[in-house]
């Protein structure tokens, strides 16, 4: 590890102990407290929705039933633990992950701001969060003690067995709508800040990539979100019997639905990974010592990707009886997203050439990313190409893809992050051989548990089913790969909670971090560690590219 | 934060001054981000109200007769008049405005509960709508009926008329709360012409909800 | 432990890592672009990979006063990695779009071709053959307890095997010769009154259908004849299913409404084939499932004659008398309440909503939804008429042969 600067003359006071008490806390307008009250929360739901995860995998672990009843009781808790990893994991985990938490964190550090445009916003988008994530909690709670049915109907609510089933609907569709709301103030308030509060000298092409990436998001944020509010709104509505626009037996169309939840769940998905390209770009560079190669085309990739997002909703729909001229359409859309994103990666290696590349922690998971979320990316293809849609369309191959992304890419990126900032955030280091084998433990379980999923899927093994016969020709697949899929799901579980323990404990008995542990050139490494309340101890202005490494521009 | 009261005397008024917050440089700076938040969230408006215009147009096409056939059963001048309420109304808040960046207190004032009495206005042409459809046997959804020819479709016509015209009246009411809080502080003196973005601001958002409204207009009431 | 079928004869193929079983016509072409796709994925992954490693391991850092080149961007590279994805991609894009087009739309008029209607509902499939006669999918699964159960003759070899214990009481069970008995609160059987033999009977009953037993085990499959191209019509009777049978590489949503969805096929190796729901339906998903056969044309005919109940046309024809007659004539040109049915197939009627050519979708939408469009010249006072999904094939064959 390098330690460019002088320890930071230990002032005493920051943005952790400028005021003490939970109300100075709870009431708090600094972005940081925020930021760091949205870490605890996602990491807190992290766990949770990962406990659900392994019971799934637990219970597929071998054919036949697993440890559930084996009773309709058994069955409607299994489709419970799958819609509620998925509804945690999508609405509490991933979408607000990186944006709310480490984007609330430093995005007004790397912009030279005080804080964010509206900071009463940002508390009541924080607040919005856990007003969904309780009604969430009740929901959960609710089934078990019989107050309504098992809410099992997916995380994407389709209709119209979400009209029919008994499960709390309502409930989980009205704090998928607050939670969505808590996400379009917090998009809101980093377009306004990053359009208007950038420090004097700041011009568009001197952000940082991470801001490029959090603005692309917030853009989606903003124009998307919305959709899904409207939608979960008629659904509400059509639950409570006041319109019949999804319900076949009144002349409604329940495709209908499908149409408007992926207007805005396809763009969500890019509102899950493209901070996580902007935490990649920022490791990959400060890492490597080396200014980032292609600027401008990963910045304007992010852009790109967040315009095309909009208009590949149809692929989800291939097997719906779609024609095939419409299909031919949004399979093209598609695979022209994917452009951006090649570009993006064949940059981020191209950074590495003649680089002085470090294998830190952060970097060890940046490596991951690129490797994983490669594999993520190229088995999308297999789903956007028509013919082949066939065989993968709501296989384990589809859930395989989505966790090479959003595992392999989001939270990867996400752990990246924290090993990243870490010290920044709390001015102490962590324990960075316990980080190392965690992110070992992290690879290798991921890979065994979501890359034999591929093969489960090439052998047409249907998602969210609560058991498996193995007795057809598909049967010796099936038994195999579920079984290797539930091995690496406890090895990744580990993992993480492993590397949790690690960071936390750092906070209390990690050794005093330097204000600049890794050399990092963007502004955020320019404030004290950790920063004050109002982020500087000086007037920040910059003349300069956010990446200045190399031999012609030397250090500041 | 400066928090210590401060007056302004502007003419033979008195103004509570007003300082920048915090985290912005300047003034400018702060009223710049304050505006263009607002623009994006009259972007999310917009978006919002989208999904039910695309529902509004996908179920038009797939039943264009049972449509053509409901929209006769709306009385279009009523729907006039709200439309005409709703341009004086805009035109009241603009006036509000513009009394306000020149520091005339009492105009502001009441140009704002102007436009809260026109907003008052719809809400009574509606209400005398609503209650007429319900006379009739057109509720939302499961109650539906009503006689006179049967379209077996044309509770779609209805439903997404109600849930339309209602999201609107919501954002009529929560329009005039706002206009109303405006009024009440333009009346204490918060607002003169260095501060009034919250009165800039409402007056945007009054201006989208009429906006919206002169799409709704023609959607039920003259496409026939 | 198991909830796995005795009744399955050994497969024939089986599935490996990267493929499962080629049955269909269509199948190799699939995989070709599958392949194709595979391979250029995977070359490109090792070149990434490859990369990423010798730069890590090449340029590793020696000290902390390393120097680095500042190399801000180089327009020739980004324009060669930008464009040769391009190029695969797009070139992936359309062989794909290709193989779909030649394989998604059924054929039209083709000579030979089998029907087959497949109804999903909470939570079996029915198969309608339009020949007259259904399949359900529901034993097919999971008649290794019913099957064991008909075997048994009487109540105490049925304790003796200790099956008992599985159940509940309320639950009822069907022993050799249609013997039924119900387990009463007491945990004592007693002879099934009349309610719960119909129950066992019914098919609908997807709750009892456990236990119950269906008469023939053959006829838990549906069997289609092998080297024929074969036509699924797809639909669901309440909420979103999917239809799915992976060695044939065929799949295609169940959604309620007016519409079958058609997908088609051409087995080509005889053997029983895995299907599957693939939509998430509630508490039973995972055992929407079951085995279709491929027969010989020969076994094919014969199975046709053993699951045939009904004759299409007389059955079509009393579903009209009842539920249609009444309003619609079906004598050429005669006005009614409604329009003839006379030649309603083929021909176009002219609507509130414009021309439309009668189809399955269009008489299928009269009949649920008489409002979307009505005929030019009636009044709009048909109300929906209650007609299931086997009705509705019966009359339909009917209605092609009025004219």
């Amino acid at each position: 590890m390098s330690t460019h600067d002088t320890p930071h003359a230990d002032s005493g006071v920051n943005y952790l102990n400028a005021s003490k008490g939970l109300g100075n806390w709870l009431l708090t307008l600094d972005h940081k407290r925020i930021g760091l009250m949205y870490l605890w929360s996602v990491m807190f739901f992290l766990l949770v929705g990962g406990a659900f995860a392994l019971l799934i995998r637990l219970q597929l672990a071998f054919p036949g039933h697993g440890f559930l009843p084996q009773d309709a009781s058994g069955k409607d808790m299994y489709n419970e633990f799958f819609t509620l990893h998925g509804v945690i994991m999508v609405f509490l985990v991933i979408i607000p992950g990186i944006p709310a938490a480490l984007g609330n964190f430093f995005l007004p550090l790397q912009l030279g701001a005080k804080d964010v445009a509206f900071p009463k916003l940002n508390l009541i988008s924080f607040y919005l969060y856990w007003v969904g994530a309780i009604m969430a909690i009740v929901a959960i709670i609710g089934s078990n003690f019989g107050w309504w049915g098992r809410l099992d109907t997916g995380w994407t609510f389709y209709t119209s067995y979400s009209i029919v089933t008994s499960g709390p609907v309502i409930l989980a569709v009205s704090a998928a709508f607050i939670l969505g709301f808590s996400s379009i103030f917090t998009g809101l308030n980093f377009v306004a800040t990053i359009h208007k509060m950038r420090c004097p000298g700041m011009g568009w092409y001197r952000m940082p990539l991470f801001l490029w990436a959090v603005y692309a998001t917030a853009i989606i944020q903003v124009l998307a979100t919305p959709v899904l509010g409207i939608t979960l709104l008629m659904l509400i509505m059509e639950k409570l019997d006041i319109i019949h626009v999804f319900n076949p037996d009144k002349g409604g169309d329940p495709i209908l639905f499908q149409h408007f939840f992926w207007f805005y769940s396809h763009p969500a998905v890019y509102i899950m990974i493209l901070p996580g390209m902007g935490v990649i770009s920022e490791i990959i560079s400060a890492q490597s010592k080396k200014v980032i190669f292609g600027y401008k085309a990963i910045a304007n990739s992010s852009i790109a990707i967040a315009v095309i997002s909009f208009v590949v909703w149809g692929h989800h729909m291939f097997m719906s009886g779609q024609t095939t001229y419409a299909g031919a359409v949004f399979s093209f859309l598609t695979f022209a997203v994917a452009i951006p994103t090649a570009i993006k990666v064949c940059n981020w290696v191209a950074t590495l050439y003649q680089g002085s590349i470090s294998l830190d922690t952060p970097m060890l998971y940046a490596l991951s990313f690129l490797f994983l979320f490669t594999i993520g990316g190229l088995t999308g293809i297999p789903l956007a190409t028509l013919s082949t849609d066939i065989v993968f369309h709501d296989t384990y191959y589809v859930v395989a893809h989505f966790h090479y992304v959003m595992f392999g890419g989001t939270i990867i990126a996400f752990f990246a992050g924290l090993h990243y900032w870490w010290p920044k955030m709390f001015g102490r280091m962590y324990n960075e051989f316990v980080a190392k084998c965690c992110c070992l433990a992290i690879f290798v379980g991921f890979n065994l548990c979501f890359f034999t999923q591929f093969f489960l899927g090439f052998a047409g093994f249907p998602r969210r089913y609560y058991s498996y016969s193995v007795d057809h020709e598909l049967g010796e697949v099936w038994r195999s790969m579920s079984g290797f899929s539930s091995i690496g799901a406890m090895i990744l579980g580990v993992g993480v909670l492993v590397s949790f323990v690690n960071l936390i404990v750092a906070i209390y008995t990690g050794r005093k971090a330097s204000d600049n542990p890794w050399g990092g050139t963007t502004l955020e490494w320019t404030a004290p560690t950790p920063p004050p309340t109002l982020n500087f101890d000086h007037d920040v202005s910059i003349d300069r590219d956010p990446y200045i490494y190399g031999k012609n521009t030397g250090h500041h | 934060m400066a928090t210590e009261k401060q007056i302004t005397k502007i003419g033979n008024d008195f103004f509570k001054t007003r300082f920048v917050a915090h985290h912005f440089a300047t003034a400018d700076q702060e009223f710049d981000a304050c505006k263009f938040g607002m623009w994006m969230f009259l972007l999310t408006e917009i978006m919002l109200f989208g999904g039910l215009f695309v529902a509004w147009v996908v179920y038009r096409l797939w039943y264009p007769e049972t449509f053509k056939h409901c929209a006769q059963l709306m009385d279009w001048k009523l729907g006039l008049v709200n439309t005409c309420i709703l341009i004086l109304s805009s035109l009241t808040m603009s006036l509000a405005i513009r009394a306000v960046k020149m520091s005339d207190k009492k105009t502001a004032v009441k140009m704002m509960l102007a436009t809260v009495l026109c907003g008052a206005g719809f809400l009574i042409v509606k209400y005398f709508e609503y209650s007429h459809k319900f006379h009739l046997g057109i509720f939302p959804g499961a109650n539906f009926s009503f006689d006179g020819e049967h379209y077996s479709n044309a509770h779609h016509f209805f439903s997404l008329y109600f849930v339309m015209t209602g999201t609107h009246v919501l954002h009529v009411i929560i329009g005039m709360t706002a206009i109303l809080w405006c009024s009440y502080r333009a009346a204490r003196g918060h607002f003169y012409k260095d501060y009034y973005t919250p009165v800039e601001l409402t007056g945007m958002y009054w201006h989208l909800v009429e906006l919206i409204w002169i799409f709704l207009f023609p959607m039920f009431y003259l496409i026939k | 432990m198991n909830d796995t079928s005795p009744l399955t004869p050994a497969p024939q193929e089986q599935a490996t890592l990267l493929q499962a079983p080629q049955a269909s016509e269509h199948a190799p072409q699939i995989d070709i672009v599958l392949d194709v796709i595979n391979w250029v994925s995977l070359v490109s992954l090792i070149l990434i990979t490859a990369a990423m490693l010798y730069f890590v391991f090449k340029y590793r850092r020696k000290s902390e006063n390393d120097e680095t080149p500042h190399i801000s961007h180089n327009l020739t590279l980004e324009v060669i990695w930008s464009v040769i994805p391009m190029v695969f991609l797009f070139g992936l894009f359309f062989f794909g779009y290709k193989t779909y087009a030649e394989i998604n739309e059924p054929p039209a008029n083709v000579h030979g071709v089998v029907d087959i209607y497949v109804t999903g509902r909470k939570w079996n499939w029915d198969f309608v053959y339009p020949q007259g006669g259904k399949v359900n999918s529901r034993g097919s699964l999971r008649n290794e307890k019913n099957a064991n159960l008909e075997k048994i003759a009487d109540l105490a070899a049925f304790k003796a095997s200790g099956k008992d214990k599985d159940f509940t009481p309320g639950d009822s069970i069907r022993l050799s010769g249609k013997k039924d008995f119900t387990l009463g609160k007491n945990g004592e059987w007693v002879p099934a009154d009349a309610a719960a033999s119909a129950k066992l009977d019914d098919p609908k009953n997807s709750d009892l259908w456990v236990y119950a037993q269906s008469t023939d085990p053959k006829s838990n499959y549906f069997v289609v004849p092998v080297n024929t191209p074969v036509r699924l019509h797809i639909k669901s009777e309440d909420v979103l299913h999917s239809f799915a049978i992976p060695s044939m590489r065929v799949k295609r949503d169940a959604i309620p409404g007016n519409q079958f969805r058609s997908t088609w096929f051409t087995p080509v190796k005889e053997g029983t084939y895995l299907y599957t729901c693939n939509e998430m339906c509630g508490t039973d998903h995972s055992y929407m499932i079951g085995y279709m056969k491929v027969v010989s044309q020969a076994e094919f005919q014969k199975f046709l004659k053993d699951i045939n109940v009904v004759d299409p046309l007389v059955a079509g024809k009393d579903c009209y008398k009842n539920k249609c007659s009444s309003c619609h004539s079906l004598e050429e040109g005669k006005k009614s309440v409604g329009p003839s049915l006379f030649n309603f197939y083929g021909s176009k009627h002219k609507t509130s909503a414009g021309e439309v050519v009668g189809d399955d979708a269009y008489l299928i939408e009269s009949i649920k939804n008489p409002g979307a469009k009505i005929a030019e010249g009636f009044p709009p006072v048909m109300p929906p008429i209650a007609v299931s999904d086997e009705e509705m094939i019966y009359l339909k064959e009917f209605l092609k042969t009025v004219k």
